[in-house]
């Protein structure tokens, strides 16, 4: 392997951790609530505007503004799930999801648009353009400490999941809605949570989002398409899933680049998904996989 | 280019809407070639590659892209202090000399504040096409689509900030003014053509990105 080739798989593979951090609540959503949240683009720009108040108005360090924006997603999250999905027949959920999630966008971006005019920023610190040399290569600092951010964050929602009374109520209210209310569990609110949470782990790929590209309030729609396909090819409810499928899909999109032509990188990246889905449609880790984890 | 001596040591077409622009910047890094010239149709494009060279060491001797660096404060919030240096080519600039381009200018900076420098070239170019439209229409003296088209065809030198407008059987302004701006200490300074009394001496090589 040439070290070109070398050098488009380290890239697609930190890349591929920020796109997982990005996508993990968009499988967690509708595994969880069988919703398909479009917002999901404009959280993640969300998140990153709100580092970017954090960083400019009060010195504070990239990830330090986590501490705060991770919360404050959480609150938009819980929020947009008391005002907007909770009011969603459970029959047809998953396809009004679609127009309701899109509706939100629409609104958080007016807002973001009306606060922040469409002028592109870009999240600036001292790592941001330095990287480290390792065995010939650079490797930047922020996509290094990306990454490890998505496996800790990552690692967290399993644990939440798979380790917590909160995780069991969830996965019962998954198996069985009914089944989960008549031994007490209020779905109601477990919904609510984990909508809330969603939507929080965001806050920290908007962040690595926002200072490894310049965006304004549209950039949430280049997202989307792109982390819809990531949860799709992973299995939709599948946190690891989405890792997996993210890392396949930036490392295969990456190297495409660089040994054929950028122009057929993004089609590959489509077509990816479109040929794992005709062998297994139900995703790499479908969600009746996830589910029986 | 080529004629001219520059050997190509790597090029490559990619859309514009590739959000991860980071395997082509790297590939382009590698080649440790002098000068960059950059197809590039918007500031992410411009900040994703200045970006990775940062981040690869690479500093190239030259570094001119299509579009991005004519947006004025966009520009510089995305880059930040790696604007220095950076060309591009463009039909305006905050300091073009003419009469109209500084009334716009002041009135503009009047309005919305900022620096002059921080005014993106869209700017102009938005008001250029404005002021052919009134002057076509006053022409014509109304709304007439085919009187409209007829009269911008039919070789008119219409006055605007941008300087004069005349368009060919195409639609092309052969009147228009080329130029070639470079980001010297935080303000895009007029570099070519050579032979223009407002052209500034370029910045070469450029200094490390930071």
């Amino acid at each position: 392997m040439g070290p070109q080739y070398a050098k488009a798989v380290v890239d697609g593979v930190l890349t591929g951790g920020v796109y997982a951090l990005m996508a993990a609540g968009l499988t967690l959503i509708f595994g969880v609530m069988d919703i398909i949240n479009i917002a999901q683009g404009i959280m993640v720009i969300l998140g990153a505007y709100l580092s970017y108040v954090l960083s400019v108005h009060l010195g504070l360090d990239l990830f330090a503004t986590l501490v705060l924006t991770v919360p404050a997603l959480f609150v938009v999250g819980v929020t947009v799930e008391w005002v907007f999905m909770r009011r969603l027949a459970d029959r047809e959920r998953t396809a009004m999801s679609i127009l309701v999630t899109y509706a939100v966008a629409i609104i958080i971006e007016g807002i973001l648009t009306q606060v922040f005019g469409v002028s592109f920023i870009q999240l600036h610190a001292s790592y941001v353009n330095s990287s480290v040399h390792v065995l010939g290569f650079y490797l930047p600092y922020i996509y290094l400490y990306g990454f490890a951010l998505a496996i800790v964050l990552l690692g967290g929602l399993y644990a939440i999941l798979y380790l917590t009374r909160f995780g069991q109520s969830l996965r019962a209210a998954l198996q069985d809605r009914r089944a989960a209310e008549l031994i007490g569990i209020d779905v109601e609110r477990v919904r609510t949570i984990t909508f809330g949470i969603g939507i929080a782990v965001t806050a920290a790929g908007g962040m690595v989002f926002g200072a490894t590209n310049s965006f304004n309030p549209n950039s949430g729609y280049d997202l989307i398409s792109r982390l819809l396909t990531i949860v799709i090819l992973g299995g939709l409810g599948s946190i690891g899933g989405a890792l997996l499928a993210a890392l396949f899909m930036l490392v295969l999109e990456d190297v495409v680049a660089v040994a054929w032509s950028p122009v057929w990188s993004t089609l590959v990246f489509f077509a990816a998904l479109v040929i794992v889905l005709t062998f297994r449609p139900q995703g790499l880790f479908g969600r009746a996989a996830a589910r029986a984890q | 280019m080529e004629q001219a001596g520059i050997r190509t040591v790597y090029t490559k077409v990619f859309p514009a809407e590739n959000p991860d622009l980071t395997p082509i910047a790297s590939a382009v890094a590698s080649t440790k070639a002098d000068v960059v010239m950059l197809g590039s149709v918007d500031v992410p494009t411009v900040s994703s590659f200045i970006q990775a060279f940062a981040q690869q060491h690479y500093n190239p001797e030259a570094f001119v892209a299509t579009a991005g660096p004519d947006q004025g404060a966009d520009f510089l919030k995305a880059v930040r202090g790696n604007a220095e240096g950076v060309m591009v080519p463009n039909g305006w600039y905050y300091g073009y000399a003419n009469a109209q381009s500084k009334a716009m200018v002041k009135a503009y900076v009047k309005t919305y504040g900022g620096r002059p420098a921080d005014i993106n070239a869209d700017v102009a170019e938005g008001y250029a096409v404005g002021q052919v439209a009134r002057l076509a229409v006053t022409a014509t003296h109304g709304f007439d689509q085919k009187k409209i088209i007829d009269y911008l065809h039919s070789g008119a030198t219409l006055q605007t900030v941008q300087g004069p407008v005349k368009f060919d059987s195409l639609g092309e302004n052969t009147a228009a003014k080329a130029f070639t701006f470079q980001w010297q200490n935080g303000k895009p300074v007029q570099i070519l053509p050579p032979n223009d009394p407002n052209s500034k001496r370029p910045e070469y090589p450029k200094r490390q990105w930071k």
